[in-house]
């Protein structure tokens, strides 16, 4: 007997399957650059990172029934997989939080490299908590309501977050200016 | 509007989300303060730097996307993490389970990277042969040879090598397994049809995935699949479970090969 379909599943139910993949991938896939640049922020590394979009893409598939069709996919999946992170994270015991003064060692000797170098350095050296929120708000642009959502915060929690961030990275370019020059 | 009150709503402001008439009282003010006018362009101006200095980067997630594809696009994976209910059973069933598996299936994959593997294959075959996604297969003879010069210099007698008994090639492409590409060689005998994967000699050393000869069988779906490797080439046999030697296919490979 060839492989057929008999082989497998009556042919309605891989009908109804594969449209719903269709749909799935149609509504899901176009915010995978967005999720994997977000996984990058979260996870630090790159086989990391698409570990947890996979993981947060397959997790979707297996709930898009309960995903209500016109709302927003971006927000619900960007949601999945900050909760996947934060379970990886409990699971390994891990603690994210690395703050400025802690990296000051990484100032000592700046080469001379572009203004975006520069800002992804800054922003590098900030805490996890500055460059998700900052990521949410600036990159992926994402509204403060839809971040308390996200983060399951108060939106005034995300709006102090938010100025905290932006100074600290302010501060971060200033502290690598000032060690420039002093190189000089 | 004072000046602290604008500090407050700024985050609000520069994610555009300012209700109308604070936004008019904020511009106002802005118009007639100079440092709080500063301040928001600095910020802005920071924020345009960021997103522009971020959105440099672009990351690559086709390989991501074609492992989710794999595992979506034909219905039973969906099924593969209900797995996990297996590990809430009785130990009981448990132990019996793995004893089964120790007399019936000694070669069962044990490693999750080569079980995902052989699920990829799988997925590839079904999606070939049952869902038909596929439309670039090189079939005429001077299409499949140009093919097997270009993916596999150094093997001249490879078609004739891999042959199955009694079978014949029908076509054969390059796809997508987890983010490597494979040679997706499909052979019949009759209706019956035999799908091998062989990864490219051209590929980089660390695509390959050390196999043993193993074996994973899914009677519920009718698909057995092997996985095998040779001196110089990684592969894998997709076919029916009543139809096609898998294991058998797979253990010549790895020594012929």
């Amino acid at each position: 007997m060839g492989l057929g379909k008999v082989s497998f599943f009556p042919a309605h139910e891989s009908a109804m399957a594969e449209d719903c993949a269709s749909e799935f991938e149609s509504v899901a896939f176009p915010h995978a650059a967005g999720l994997l640049r977000y996984a990058l922020r979260l996870a630090g590394e790159k086989t990391r990172a698409e570990d947890l979009v996979q993981e947060t893409l397959l997790l979707a598939w297996r709930n898009f029934h309960q995903f209500e069709r016109g709302t927003n996919c971006r927000a619900w999946l960007f949601r999945i997989l900050t909760n996947v992170h934060y379970k990886r994270l409990r699971q390994s015991g891990q603690h994210p939080e690395l703050h400025v003064e802690e990296q000051e060692h990484a100032l000592a000797a700046p080469e001379k490299v572009s203004a975006s170098q520069e800002m992804r350095e800054a922003f590098a050296r900030l805490t996890s908590e500055h460059r998700q929120v900052l990521h949410l708000a600036v990159i992926e642009g994402f509204e403060i309501r839809e971040i308390a959502e996200l983060l399951q915060v108060p939106q005034g929690t995300v709006m102090s977050r938010l100025s905290r961030a932006r100074a600290s990275l302010r501060t971060a370019l200033q502290a690598r200016t000032m060690a420039a020059e002093g190189n000089l | 509007m004072n000046c602290d009150t604008v500090y407050n709503l700024l985050p609000l402001h520069l994610s555009g989300e300012l209700p109308g008439e604070e936004r008019a009282a904020l511009e106002l003010h802005l118009r007639e303060c100079a440092p709080c006018a500063a301040m928001v362009r600095a910020e802005s101006d920071l924020d345009n730097a960021l997103r522009t200095a971020m959105l440099e980067e672009t990351p690559d997630v086709s390989a991501v996307l074609g492992c989710v594809h794999a595992r979506i696009a034909a219905p039973w994976w969906k099924r593969l993490p209900r797995l996990t209910v297996v590990r809430a059973a009785s130990v009981a069933a448990v132990l019996a389970l793995a004893m089964f598996a120790s007399i019936a299936l000694p070669r069962l994959y044990v490693h999750q990277s080569e079980r995902n593997m052989a699920l990829a294959a799988a997925s590839d075959h079904y999606q070939d042969l049952v869902l038909q996604r596929h439309p670039d297969w090189e079939r005429k003879p001077e299409d499949v040879a140009r093919f097997l010069q270009t993916q596999f210099p150094q093997r001249k007698n490879l078609l004739s090598s891999i042959t199955p008994e009694g079978a014949a090639l029908e076509k054969v492409r390059l796809c997508n397994l987890r983010g490597t590409e494979y040679a997706h060689f499909v052979f019949k005998t009759g209706d019956v049809e035999t799908s091998i994967f062989l990864l490219p000699t051209s590929a980089s050393p660390e695509a390959h995935t050390p196999y043993q000869a193993a074996h994973l069988r899914n009677a519920e779906y009718g698909l057995d699949v092997a996985g095998f490797s040779s001196a110089g080439l990684t592969g894998i046999v997709v076919g029916g479970h009543d139809s096609v030697p898998a294991g058998q296919i797979a253990d010549r490979l790895s020594t012929t090969l």
